[in-house]
């Protein structure tokens, strides 16, 4: 069995079982090999295409299912194809949007390799003969110089020239004149044993016209691997590079427009800052304006009331025009006036701008008198809390001193009244005194007429004695009130008014039970007081005895005594029902010394008298309230 | 003029009345002397006897008195009828040397002297208007 002549590394291509398949054909193939693999997917089926490329550039194709689906009838037999698009139409494949993906190129075997196994065999020779001449592509053969040896139908076809014309020419009969110096480059590069694949150039057809080739040209070598010729497989590409300009200018024109936009985006960019700028202002205005709006609509009212306004005040307006009018008159004299006036007054501007001058000065210096006057201030306000301060003292002050200032009026009162009883007492002392001595000058004067009877010397005798012992019981009565003013100082002592009404009652009991006197006493409040005995008993005896002594003679005696006690002050009352005293017309002698209202009654004068000087030294007051015929009521209060 | 020869006292001290009615007598012989302790009772008195007929007389009055004091006194003796006034003369006599007194008595147009007790000789011949 002969030797695989597929590479180790193939078998992991996808491929491998169909090489394997197709290896005798490769094993007939006296030529270098490409292997190019194509995966296509058609219809979710999954196509192998594979490529065989030979030095004589025809391509075979050997498509595969690698995986089966939908696509049937795919031709297995080998035939010559030059594309995936002649293949796709040979093999009646409607292919939409086909999947074409290119696989890595598969060296198979050495042309040497192919040869040095296989037998020479002239009739393959004549197959590939066959092959060269039915390829659409031209495939040219020339020497070393240049001169074209070989020339198929492809050639014919494309350029134009019939073998016959074109076999032992020199190749530039198909390269315009100015790309000749390209083929010396070519050919440059064959000599040094390089294949130039899918060359891109332009050639001329026999009516002059040029067109673009795509050019693969490889080097023909004999036996010992010399250098014998060239072959050259041209492809038309006219219609590729006609799209390709197009694309070239469409690519320009995209090109100039994508530079356009560009320019027109940097101009959009700073327009657009411009444009932001501008709202950002815009914005800051129509606040403003919002404001100014408001502001406005506030005015157009206040316009509208003024409107309101100016209209009753045209109307007054006309009136006082007409009125203007009329002064205008006047007015025109009174200009003249005004111009001699104005003349007077810029001179007064003058000495008025002066005089602003020293205002200004004088301001200033009022300024900082000012600025004292503020610390000034400060320092009476303090002042004046201290002054608020004393006032409220002296408030305190003015009220403890109204107190005394009552209290020295309350003094001065009792004062008067002390000193006028003073006055009266040293009167009535004079006159009662001086009373019985009247007589007695007058009695022994009268004594001294002769001729005077026996019987009127008798009734001046008793006269006289009788006034000396009346001179005599003054004398006696003035020892005793003088007593009483002085006694002050003897040691008072706890009295029960109660036991006092009793003694008193006890001493005179004869009088009581033969008139029915009726003598009541209630204590039950207070019975008692810190004071001289004696003069206590003088007051009690005194009061009684007053009201025993002038009773009505119809009704019988009742005498009530009651005492109440308050916060300051102990009282006494004493009541009757008897004659009683008209106080209106004797109110202000009743407690006078030798004062008597009563002439049909026993008595000195004496008793009242000492009993308000007694009750004044004990430091107490008395007063009386009386009606005539009905009764008396004496009061005496002692501030405890 | 003729001498007075009526007289009218009126005082509560009895002992001053005595007096006064002997030194009248003495001084001037047999007089009309009508006598009052009370007061009240010498008004009545003049009220009724000096009203109708002329008969000049001369009043000594008292000024401390229990029931009507002598200022008491005049002003009831005021209330009289004038003829009553013209006819009778009044003089204070008093005990008093205390000079209101004296001033008070001036004050009073119905009051013609004040006189200091005792009455003696020499003040009722003036009195009585004996020269």
């Amino acid at each position: 069995m002969a030797p695989s002549i597929l590479p180790e590394d193939s078998k992991k291509n996808f491929c491998y079982p169909f090489l394997k398949d197709f290896e005798y054909k490769i094993k007939t193939l006296p030529i270098y090999f490409y292997v190019t693999f194509y995966k296509i997917t058609v219809e979710k089926s999954t196509l192998g295409l594979i490529f065989f490329k030979g030095d004589c550039s025809t391509i075979y194709q050997y498509p595969v299912m690698i995986k089966p689906g939908q696509v049937k009838n795919i031709p297995s037999a080998t035939m010559p194809c030059k594309t995936v698009s002649q293949f796709q139409h040979a093999n009646r494949l409607s292919l939409k949007n086909p999947g074409v993906e290119k696989l890595k190129p598969l060296p198979i075997m050495s042309a040497r390799a192919a040869t040095a196994q296989g037998k020479k065999d002239c009739s393959h020779l004549e197959y590939l003969a066959a092959i060269v001449q039915s390829s659409d592509d031209a495939i040219i053969s020339k020497s070393l110089d240049g001169i074209i040896r070989s020339w198929n139908e492809g050639c014919r076809k494309m350029y134009g020239y019939t073998a016959k014309q074109a076999i032992g020419k020199h190749i530039s009969l198909i390269i315009p004149s100015e790309l000749v110096n390209e083929e010396k480059t070519i050919l440059k590069k064959i000599r040094n044993n390089e294949v130039i694949d899918h060359y891109e150039t332009l050639r001329v057809k026999k009516n002059g016209k040029q067109f673009y080739v795509s050019l693969t040209v490889s080097p023909i070598k004999d036996e010992e691997g010399n250098i014998t010729g060239i072959s050259k497989i041209a492809r038309d590409i006219s219609s590729r590079k006609k799209y390709e300009n197009e694309l070239i200018r469409a690519n320009d024109e995209l090109n100039f427009q994508n530079a356009e936009k560009g320019k027109r985006a940097k101009e959009l960019t700073i327009a657009n800052k411009e444009l932001v700028f501008q709202n950002n202002e815009k914005e800051k205005r129509a606040k403003e304006l919002s404001v100014l709006n408001k502001e406005l609509a506030f005015q157009n009212k206040e316009k509208e009331k003024r409107a309101a306004e100016l209209v009753i005040a045209n109307i007054e307006l006309a009136f006082q025009n007409a009125e203007k009018e009329r002064c205008a008159a006047e007015l025109i004299i009174a200009d003249k006036e005004l111009v001699f006036q104005n003349v007077e007054k810029e001179k007064r501007a003058a000495e008025l701008s002066i005089a602003n001058k020293e205002l200004a000065f004088q301001n200033r210096k009022k300024e900082k008198r000012a600025a004292e006057l503020i610390i000034a201030n400060k320092e009476l306000a303090f002042q004046n809390k201290e002054k608020e301060k004393r006032a409220a003292e002296l408030i305190i002050a003015n009220k403890e001193l109204a107190f005394q200032n009552a209290e020295k009026e309350k003094r001065a009162a009792e004062l008067i009244i002390a000193n006028k009883d003073l006055e009266q007492f040293a009167y009535i002392i004079s006159h009662n005194l001086r009373a019985p001595v009247a007589n007695i000058l007058g009695a022994s004067s009268a004594m001294n007429y002769p001729g005077l009877s026996a019987e009127d010397k008798a009734v001046l005798s008793h006269g006289l004695t009788n006034s000396v012992m009346k001179l005599d019981d003054v004398i006696r009565d003035l020892n005793h009130i003088l007593q009483v003013k002085g006694k002050i100082n003897e040691v008072k002592q706890i009295v029960y008014f109660s036991e006092l009404v009793e003694d008193i009652s006890a001493s005179i009991k004869n009088v009581v039970d033969r008139d029915g006197i009726e003598i009541k006493y209630d204590f039950a409040e207070i019975d008692k007081l810190l004071a001289l005995k004696s003069y206590l008993y003088s007051i009690f005896y005194n009061l009684i005895s007053n009201s025993i002594k002038y009773s009505q003679s119809q009704t019988p005696c009742f005498i009530s005594i009651r005492s109440q006690i308050t916060k300051s002050t102990i009282e006494l009352t004493f009541t009757d029902n008897g004659m009683g005293i008209d106080l209106e017309k004797k109110g202000d002698q009743i407690f006078g010394l030798y004062k008597r209202f009563h002439a049909n009654v026993e008595g000195k004068g004496m008793g009242l008298f000492m009993v308000k000087t007694q009750v004044e030294a004990l430091g107490g007051k008395i007063t009386v309230k009386s009606q005539v015929n009905k009764g008396t009521e004496f009061r005496i209060e002692f501030v405890t | 003029m003729s001498t007075i020869r009526n007289y009218i006292i009126i005082d509560d001290d009895p002992t001053n009345n005595i007096i006064c009615n002997i030194m009248l007598e003495m001084v001037l012989g047999k007089v009309g002397i009508n006598t009052f302790e009370k007061p009240e009772q010498g008004l009545l008195f003049i009220k009724k006897n000096y009203s109708k007929k002329f008969m000049p007389a001369v009043l000594f009055l008292d000024i401390n008195m229990p029931t009507l004091t002598g200022w008491e006194f005049m002003e009831e003796f005021e209330k009289l009828g004038k003829e009553v006034k013209e006819q009778i003369g009044i003089y204070i006599l008093s005990s008093s040397v205390d000079s209101r007194d004296k001033d008070k008595a001036r004050a009073n147009k119905h009051i013609k002297g004040f006189i200091s007790k005792p009455l003696d000789e020499q003040v009722i011949l003036s009195v009585a208007g004996v020269d």
